[in-house]
């Protein structure tokens, strides 16, 4: 187990070609490596003995992921989704941000909502996304909706608790001082919100996400999820695996390389940013 | 709406005028005025549209009653729940197992890591459409998927958990020689407790999630099934009414029984986050 090579105290060599030798040399000495190992020559042994034609090796997982990424199926059936997806979520963002700002600010609004926040939060997406199917068809009308209902109470909830925790010192502070009304937005308000907001939006987008799924399942004649009906429908594991495989790649590209930082960025005034993994 | 009550220590009143303040507090909260205009709404659009497919709300409640008077409703619950039980139960292991381990090693940590941060990421979907293609009807079927989706929750809680625990308490056990069984009894156990509740309370909805989509697609029994019988045939009513039941008896799970006991359990702790 001497493959530590992980940066955690590098000593720091002082030309840029020694420091890129060293961080290479943290990526690809890195622990994680034995565990994908590990795993594939289980799983390929696992299959070769089983040796039935619905349980797939890994070779065949990634050779059938590679088609899809190489004939452009993959890159054509995401654009599809994504427009879906960007443009509910879209609608989920505003509708949510409007809430959360409801029932953060006062009381009533708080009661008023709460029930229906709370039962949205507990509702499995499957229903959002069969009954939307159902009354909506197969048009672009029913994932916007099942996106809208299944992921604004989520942007609520976090929104709700930014707006309660700006700082009411503060606030009557500029009051007293009579800072003007653009000046107490832009330089209290939206800061102390932001962070809340990216949270919102990295939590409801991933739900976003798996809902459109979802109704693509259903009911769609396109998409990420259609296509893994069709290879669940024709029996095909390999398909479904290679579909799950590249839909968490993306998730993981969006939220670690995108959204993640994003937040990090905008919160790291911030004294403790939760971090979970 | 129990800890209402339970909450202002600085008001010294008679448990009576605390009942009737929480009954005033209860019977004119707002949340009836909001429950009445949703149903309004629904009302006017059911009788707008005036088709099949969006019942008026009369209809899915008459529907609601008729499943939970007939029985159905509990027969469906025991055959979802005892997925659920025996599912979750590995997972909770799993979980334990890994996030321990995770928690207490480095090594562990760099091992796991993306493992669990790609189980957390893949959908339920996916791992119900294997798992019924893979094990067809047989309770394997639905424990399989339960366990792949909900173990990353229980891991990443316990995680945090393990270290959280205060390695200074834990130095000062050791300096003055605390017995190992007063040691996991009076420090690691009650700094780890409120993890344990937070991922068992998230892992659990997701269980319960990931459940209901095996029943959908391959099951002959259970509330996911029954709600895709009513989607096959076009009865919006039936799954209203399944899927308010599905909610009910998630949020009474969930905040009649495991936020009060993750409360109770974390209460020496200063804050506990509390998310609604």
């Amino acid at each position: 187990m001497s493959l530590v090579a992980d940066t955690s105290v590098p000593a720091s060599p002082s030309t840029w070609a020694g420091q890129l030798a060293e961080s290479l040399r943290g990526v690809f000495l890195h622990r994680r490596w034995i565990t994908f190992l590990v795993i594939g020559v289980v799983w390929q042994v696992t299959a070769m003995i089983a040796n039935i034609g619905l349980f797939p090796t890994p070779a065949t997982v990634i050779a059938v992921s590679w088609q899809y990424v190489i004939t452009g199926l993959f890159f054509s059936e995401l654009g599809i989704s994504m427009i879906r997806i960007i443009l509910g979520f879209s609608a989920a963002l505003l509708l949510g941000t409007i809430v959360g700002i409801l029932m953060g600010s006062w009381r009533f609004w708080d009661e008023f909502f709460q029930d229906f926040v709370i039962l949205g939060l507990s509702m499995p997406a499957l229903i959002y996304a069969l009954l939307c199917v159902m009354v909506f068809g197969l048009g672009l009308t029913a994932p916007v909706m099942a996106i809208i209902l299944g992921a604004y109470p989520f942007v609520a909830v976090n929104i709700r608790e930014g707006v309660k925790s700006i700082d009411k010192e503060l606030l009557d502070m500029s009051h007293v001082y009579a800072v003007d009304r653009w000046r107490l937005v832009r330089q209290l308000i939206l800061p102390s919100l932001l962070p809340f907001i990216l949270a919102a939006i990295r939590v409801g987008f991933t739900v976003a996400w798996k809902i459109s799924v979802l109704t693509e399942v259903f009911g769609g004649d396109s998409g990420i999820g259609y296509q893994i009906r069709v290879d669940f429908a024709s029996f095909k594991m390999r398909g479904v695996l290679a579909w799950g495989i590249l839909f968490g790649m993306v998730m993981l590209t969006i939220e670690y390389g995108l959204l993640l930082p994003a937040e990090r960025h905008f919160a790291r005034w911030r004294a403790k940013v939760k971090e979970v993994i | 709406m129990e800890a209402m009550i339970a909450t202002p220590m600085s008001t010294p009143l008679g448990w009576s005028s605390r009942l009737g303040q929480f009954l005033k507090r209860f019977i004119f909260s707002p949340r009836w005025l909001a429950i009445l205009v949703a149903l309004v709404i629904w009302q006017l659009y059911a009788d707008y549209r005036d088709t099949r497919l969006i019942p008026a709300p009369s209809r899915v409640f008459t529907e609601l009653y008729g499943i939970v008077a007939s029985g159905l409703f509990f027969t469906e619950l025991a055959a979802s729940m005892y997925r659920i039980v025996v599912g979750f139960g590995v997972a909770l292991l799993v979980g334990l197992l890994v996030g321990i381990l995770m928690g207490s090693r480095d090594s562990w940590n760099d091992y796991l890591k993306d493992l669990v941060t790609f189980g957390l990421a893949m959908p339920g979907l996916i791992y119900a459409l294997v798992a019924v293609l893979f094990f067809g009807l047989s309770l394997w079927a639905p424990v399989t998927a339960i366990l792949a989706t909900s173990y990353p929750f229980v891991a990443v809680n316990i995680r945090e958990g393990v270290k959280a625990i205060s390695k200074e308490l834990l130095d000062m056990g050791r300096v003055y020689q605390v017995k190992r069984s007063k040691v996991v009894l009076q420090i690691i156990l009650p700094s780890l407790l409120p993890f344990v509740l937070a991922g068992f309370r998230l892992g659990f909805a997701i269980a319960w999630k990931v459940s209901t989509l095996v029943e959908v697609f391959g099951a002959v029994n259970g509330i996911g099934w029954q709600i895709r019988g009513s989607f096959d045939e076009f009865s919006v009513h039936g799954m209203l009414a399944w899927a308010l039941l599905f909610g009910l008896v998630m949020l009474f799970i969930e905040y009649g029984l495991l936020l009060p006991i993750e409360r109770y359990f974390g209460r020496w702790r200063p804050k506990v986050k509390q998310v609604m």
